[in-house]
């Protein structure tokens, strides 16, 4: 998809978020559940399947998210699924929390992890980021158990790559 | 003669009648004096040219026969040469035969060394490629076996551990 369609999905949903009082908490919810359809095989091939009707795709993420989210996010995901855009969820929802962030005058840091980060872990790495750019950093944290242990953080073209799955991979070339 | 002259015998060999005998040999004569003038010298004249036109007959039939025997003179030699020819014809061919019989096996042997280094170079490198496979075989195993290991020594606060020590090189950074 072009990265006009992406922007222009990004600034609809910011226009409604925004609207409803809370965009950087509905951005968040978002954020989650992208997340989930990404690493979910089964979950992102339904959403994406054009041959369902879209008021059967939009059912199936009001039951996933059901008591997971608020009624904003659950209504922007559903609108983006019925659009016919569920496989490309994840790179609106992105370019949204760029623009919220942006709109904030901070900039997103998507934290890849294999297991879910503490409070105080995110507080800790957010000091870290901002202390490490300069900038102001929004964390997004996505559970990925791709990464098999530690944390990848992508800023923007900034990759700060800290996972053992790198290390796997690193360890296999050197046994080739 | 006598027999016809004799038309009336009179118990003699001659005729009856002697001036038959006169008249007879006059006249006899007479055509042999004709003879002898007239006829013997186209008789010579006839046996003359007869035997020019024998002797030219032997001359030309000479001749032939010489020319006959130049040819055949030449016609062996022909032969000869011919002979020559092709003896020449043949040692040419039996050169070339040999010639091409020996850039044939000059040929043959540098095809099989090719051959020889061309499979030789083969060998390598499909051993090279088993080597390679077995090494890329060993290093997924390996790998597989490491991740396996890694994974199942990751529990939630070895997970813990690592987050917080990326944490601290981030901040350090």
């Amino acid at each position: 998809m072009s990265d006009s369609v992406i922007s222009g999905y990004a600034d609809a949903l910011y226009a409604v978020a925004a609207a409803e009082g809370d965009a950087r908490s509905v951005t968040d919810e978002l954020y989650a559940f992208a997340a989930a359809v990404e690493s979910n095989d089964e979950l992102r091939s339904a959403l994406a399947d054009s041959s369902l009707p879209a008021a059967q795709r939009q059912q199936v993420v009001e039951d996933v998210l059901a008591d997971r989210a608020s009624r904003p996010a659950v209504a922007l995901a559903s609108l983006i699924v019925g659009a016919g855009r569920g496989a490309e969820i994840g790179e609106i929802v992105r370019a949204l929390g760029d623009k919220v962030a942006a709109e904030h005058g901070r900039e997103v840091a998507e934290v890849r992890a294999a297991v879910p980060l503490s409070d105080e872990q995110v507080q800790r790495l957010t000091t870290a980021l901002e202390t490490a750019t300069g900038k102001n950093i929004d964390v997004r944290v996505i559970v990925d158990p791709k990464v098999v242990g530690g944390v990848v953080t992508q800023i923007g073209d900034t990759v700060i790559d800290g996972s053992v799955r790198t290390r796997l991979n690193k360890m296999r070339e050197s046994f080739a | 003669m006598f027999v016809f002259a004799a038309e009336e015998p009179n118990g003699w060999l001659l005729p009856g009648d002697i001036n038959e005998v006169y008249w007879g040999t006059a006249a006899f004569l007479v055509v042999l004096a004709l003879f002898l003038w007239k006829g013997l010298p186209v008789v010579k004249k006839a046996m003359v040219g007869r035997s020019e036109r024998i002797a030219a007959e032997i001359a030309a039939a000479e001749e032939v026969r010489t020319s006959a025997e130049s040819e055949l003179t030449t016609l062996r030699q022909s032969l000869g040469n011919a002979d020559a020819e092709a003896e020449s014809i043949l040692a040419e061919a039996r050169t070339r035969a040999e010639t091409i019989k020996a850039d044939l096996m000059r040929r043959a042997d540098e095809e099989v060394e090719a051959s020889k280094v061309r499979a030789g170079i083969e060998i390598e490198a499909q051993r090279q490629q088993a080597l390679a496979d077995l090494r890329a075989e060993i290093a997924s195993q390996a790998s597989i076996a490491t991740e396996a290991v890694v994974t199942d020594q990751l529990d939630a606060d070895r997970q813990r551990r690592l987050i917080d020590s990326y944490i601290d090189q981030v901040g350090a950074a």
